[in-house]
């Protein structure tokens, strides 16, 4: 019995995990808002693309694109209407706004859509596999993981060859300084908590591409981004992505070992990380190097 | 200033107190006689009393838990699993409820040792879900499917009553010890934490420890109402021992109702009970109503209804403020 095919399932789903958190950790690493909404928005993505799919029959990339754009104004109309009214030193009242946010996404899903889990089906190319180091592996996984990797090295460029990236870089560090260059502080963190939930959405929609969903996912999805942000760290795309892998690869390996253990094993996993942070074993093992 | 530690602290506004227990009273005698089925006074009171357990975490040290679920399902758990592996009655089950609590408050005390903020948050969410997922797997208490308290010399005739007693027990408890403990050096500490950390450990306050004992103390509350609720149905199952939905429901009340004063919670299960109610026949709509409301409540009064009735009247029916003659 071979782990192999698991570990790359895991480096494959870990590529969309690494998405989750990459969107709730611009969010907060900008704005310092926790979006407890996260979720619902990654199963939202699911629910607008299949609707998509199945109404307009356009092509899969095409609605990917639409799914963006639908999205990206879902996101700027939240922080526009509601959150750039509480940012602030106190956490609390985004986190409440947005938890009450995402009761609403659920049950309005629920009424809407049914409580029934689904899957979205996008014809032969799903059951497509190739043999790589003696093992199948299916076409649509890698595809998948592809456009993750394309989305990270995207938001590598936007942050580091654009104008707009380097005033989300600067608005993290200092808003101030920012207004004082001219920028409109509000329409920053609208732009930033669009793309945030765009990136979020995709993922959620790719994710659900190769798996189910139903509107109950948003929770266990966000209990995910927010061990992604956790064990990657904030501001760091490379640690998001990273992070990501570790996830999805933990958590397929315990589903293996225990099928009905849900995501039970990456949540230890987690938290053993957290301990590890807490107890700062790094600083522990640099200070004997030096 | 002359030190607010060494200064006796004078409370301000004992004629709201007294209308604070009358208030309460009144509610209290409304629960025992009103002609109607016991079990809706009896959850009013025991969500009231996690509120108030939750409110005094949240409201009071400005720690926002999403995960005590964790401790309404290990309270309940603990309840079903004394009394039928031991046999004793429930009532003394309860007591195995809040030592069994207020040991794993302290466990996940010292897992969240060094997270603040959302990290506390979340971290907390993420150790119930833990928690969840492994009574799920437990072979002992049922797994997934979840167990039947088994406890046969209950008399059905006299049950519901007794439950219904031993909620209005608590809740009468957690709110007149919330109050009592607020007013004392500890319960000023506490608040002094959550306005200036800095300031207030300059002055000899432990935030640490301060902090742990609010929350093993709002732990042990929610585990004592989520084992009298499961008992009252005498079924207990993971998914919904467990559920998030618990949180919301608190999270809800203390919110809307006004976190950090102990008429909030009063206000919020009122609002929320009555929202229920009203909106039974509707099925999603009235969770949809309740996010709307927790969203809009942020939006424009996010210190809450009473925090906004407060601000501009200064009335406080539980004097919890005081000021130096």
């Amino acid at each position: 019995m071979s782990f192999l095919p698991t570990i790359l399932n895991g480096l494959m789903v870990g590529g969309l995990y690494g998405l989750f958190g990459l969107g709730l950790a611009f969010a907060f690493g900008i704005m310092r808002i926790v979006n407890i909404a996260h979720g619902e928005f990654i199963v939202l993505g699911a629910y607008i693309g299949a609707s998509l799919l199945s109404v307009t029959h356009l092509p899969l990339p095409v609605v990917i694109v639409l799914v963006a754009v639908i999205t990206f104004a879902l996101g700027w109309a939240l922080q526009t209407v509601m959150l750039n009214r509480m940012i602030g030193p106190n956490p609390v009242p985004a986190m409440v706004a947005t938890m009450g946010l995402s009761i609403i996404i659920r049950n309005a899903l629920v009424q809407y859509y049914g409580a029934d889990i689904r899957a979205i089906d996008i014809g032969p190319l799903q059951d497509q596999g190739v043999s790589i180091f003696g093992t199948s592996i299916g076409v649509l996984p890698i595809i998948i993981f592809c456009t993750a990797v394309l989305l990270f090295v995207l938001m590598h460029l936007l942050l580091t060859r654009t104008t707009l990236g380097r005033a989300f870089r600067a608005a993290a560090d200092d808003f101030e300084i920012l207004e004082t260059l001219g920028f409109n502080r509000k329409r920053v963190y609208a732009i930033a908590m669009g793309l945030a939930v765009t990136l979020s959405a995709i993922a959620g929609l790719l994710l659900a591409i190769r798996s189910s969903y139903s509107p109950y996912s948003g929770v266990e999805r966000l209990l995910i981004s927010f061990e992604v942000v956790i064990i990657g760290g904030i501001g760091s795309l490379r640690g998001s992505f990273l992070a990501g892998l570790f996830v999805g690869v933990v958590q397929l390996i315990g589903l293996r070992i225990n099928p009905n253990s849900g995501p039970l094993f990456g949540h230890l996993a987690f938290f053993l990380i957290l301990l590890a942070k807490q107890a700062n074993l790094p600083a522990l093992f640099l200070r004997r190097r030096t | 200033m002359n030190g607010p530690v060494t200064s006796r602290p004078v409370f301000s506004g004992h004629a709201g107190l007294i209308g604070g227990i009358l208030l309460v009273g009144a509610l209290a005698l409304s629960a025992i006689f009103l002609p109607m089925d016991r079990r809706l006074p009896m959850e009013i009171c025991l969500v009231l009393a996690m509120a108030q357990g939750w409110n005094l975490l949240c409201g009071y040290t400005g720690l926002l838990s999403f995960g005590h679920q964790a401790f309404i399902g290990v309270g309940a758990y603990t309840l079903f699993l004394v009394v039928n592996t031991l046999g004793i009655s429930p009532f003394l089950g309860l007591a195995f409820s809040a030592v069994v609590s207020a040991a794993v408050a302290v466990v996940i005390a010292l897992l969240l040792k060094g997270s603040r903020d959302a990290y506390f948050s979340i971290g907390i969410w993420v150790l119930a879900d833990c928690l969840r997922l492994l009574v799920g797997q437990w072979d002992l208490v049922g797994s997934a499917q979840g167990m039947v308290l088994n406890a046969p010399d209950i008399d059905p005739a006299t049950f519901g009553d007794a439950v219904f007693w031993a909620a209005l027990a608590l809740v009468l408890v957690t709110q007149f010890a919330v109050f009592g403990l607020l007013r004392t050096r500890f319960g000023l500490g506490l608040m002094a934490i959550r306005d200036n950390e800095t300031a207030a450990a300059s002055v000899g306050i432990a935030p640490g420890r301060s902090r742990v004992i609010a929350f093993v103390a709002s732990a042990v509350i929610c585990a004592v109402a989520g084992a009298i609720y499961y008992l009252s149905v005498l079924y207990v199952d993971p998914a919904g021992a467990f559920d998030l939905d618990w949180q919301i429901r608190i999270l809800f009340i203390v919110i809307v109702g006004g976190a950090g004063t102990l008429e909030g919670p009063l206000i919020g299960t009122a609002i929320y009970f009555l929202l229920r109610e009203f909106l039974q026949d509707h099925g999603g709509l009235f969770l949809i109503v309740q996010g709307a409301i927790a969203a809009l409540t942020m939006l424009f009064a996010p210190q809450g209804l009473w925090g906004l009735v407060q601000a501009r009247t200064g009335w406080q029916l539980f004097p919890t403020k005081w000021v130096t003659q």
